[in-house]
């Protein structure tokens, strides 16, 4: 049976979520571009990544039930469409992630990183790493929301943080900390 | 320098790299959308999903399973009937569904077929793997089948909290429809792909359902996921179209 007592009040619920787009995920808008930027290696695809995402987001808002989750479901639609990115360029070998950190001065997300050697050095990891990496401190997230944004287990997000770091140091010591 | 110090290296890079700012025009972006100025670059989507929402209505178990029946008929065995299709799930407000013209599925070969199939089971695969603690084995009851139906008890819903009771449900894949991934010569097809749960009315409960849809690369991983349409018992303890399963945490209705 139809409620339609119930109506009006899910309706201004839905409303509600639909206004709220670009104040709720407004917020997260800079920290994501970064964490894009970090993953794709370069803003011009930071920006095209984001873009995506909102236009995704935005396509499916109105399914959303609760306002709360709409910041970790953006995430992690970013997060898909990063990866989709870095497979394709993988599958399709245009260029490998180490071409595409190229460091220029005028992209700013790359002169960012190119002046700490730690920065230079991030061209070893692979998506994975990078992905991690770019989540824990970029995007400032804890294991548990990595592991939600990435879909895999908190075990998996701690193993691939480490090994990530033990890849940089690895690279470092091969360099010298001033080779690179 | 060892990992420690690389890590406290990383956490300093990324407070310097606080200054940078996302472009303005991203913001525009979502301005704009939100005020139905701009719309989201298309890409192909099957007319299954313009069919299925059914907002604010009651719905049965057997409506729920003709409808499936119906549409895995047009979506599998007459691919050339699906229509237009836009980024992720059904569509989206103000959108019009059907209103865009985008080139058909393709026909479901035998080696699409084939593809198919392996990217569903990748796709619970992946689920398997998802496991904490609000979110284990959600697609567990599921059949390997496009088009068909299981029944099953659960305790754990797509993407909610776990249920204080386990419920009845019937798992159906409605549909599974390829599309094709842009920029792929020769051509690669990721999937749509629509899970629907529904339950008859208990003691304590109305019937109701929840209907998923995931774009997934042609691998099976999963791009983009939504609850696309549903009806059944809301928090308030009334009928509504984006239903709380029966004995969810917060629902009214704790079996």
């Amino acid at each position: 049976m139809i409620d339609e007592v119930a109506r009006p009040e899910t309706v201004s619920k839905a409303e509600e979520r639909e206004g709220g787009f670009a104040p709720i995920l407004g917020i997260e808008l800079d920290r994501a571009y970064r964490v894009a930027g970090r993953i794709l290696g370069n803003s011009a695809e930071a920006e095209d990544a984001i873009q995506e995402a909102l236009e995704r987001a935005w396509v499916s808002w109105h399914t959303l039930r609760t306002p709360e989750a709409a910041q970790g479901w953006f995430w992690r639609i970013l997060v898909n469409g990063c990866r989709s990115r870095l497979r394709k360029r993988r599958s399709q070998p245009i260029r490998d992630i180490s071409e595409a950190i190229d460091f220029g001065v005028a992209d700013p997300l790359v002169a960012m990183l190119a002046r700490d050697v730690v920065g230079r050095a991030m061209h070893v990891l692979n998506e994975d790493q990078r992905v991690a990496v770019a989540l824990r401190y970029w995007g400032e997230l804890t294991v548990p929301e990595i592991a939600d944004r990435m879909r895999v287990p908190e075990g998996t997000v701690k193993s691939r943080l480490h090994s990530a770091l033990a890849a940089l140091r690895r690279e470092l010591e091969r360099h010298g900390e001033n080779g690179l | 320098m060892n990992e420690q110090d690389i890590d406290v290296r990383l956490a300093e890079i990324a407070r310097a790299d606080r200054s940078i700012r996302a472009p303005e025009r991203l913001r525009d972006l979502m301005r704009a959308l939100e005020a139905g100025e701009a719309t989201p670059r298309a890409r192909p989507r099957a007319v299954a999903m313009n069919l299925l929402p059914m907002r604010g209505r009651p719905i049965g178990l057997a409506w729920v399973l003709g409808i499936a029946a119906v549409l895995t008929l047009c979506v599998v065995s007459l691919p050339w009937l699906t229509g237009p299709r836009t980024n992720g799930g059904g569509p989206g407000p103000g959108e019009t569904p059907g209103a865009q013209s985008e080139p058909p599925s393709p026909a479901l070969t035998p080696s699409l077929a084939q593809r198919q199939q392996s990217a569903l089971m990748n796709l619970y695969a992946d689920d398997r793997r998802f496991a904490n603690d609000e979110h284990i084995h959600e697609m567990d009851c599921f059949s390997t089948t496009v088009g068909a139906s299981q029944q099953a008890e659960i305790t754990q819903t797509i993407g909610t909290s776990p249920l204080t009771i386990p419920l009845p449900v019937t798992c159906t894949v409605v549909s599974m429809v390829p599309y094709p991934v842009p920029g792929w010569t020769p051509p690669m097809y990721g999937w749509t792909v629509t899970l629907s749960q529904s339950w008859v009315a208990g003691p304590d409960y109305p019937a109701g359902y929840a209907t998923y849809q995931y774009d997934m690369e042609p691998d099976g991983s999963v791009i983009h996921q939504a609850f696309i349409a549903g009806s059944g018992p809301t928090p308030e303890g009334k009928s509504g179209p984006i239903p709380y399963y029966p004995h969810e945490g917060t629902s009214k209705y704790p079996g």
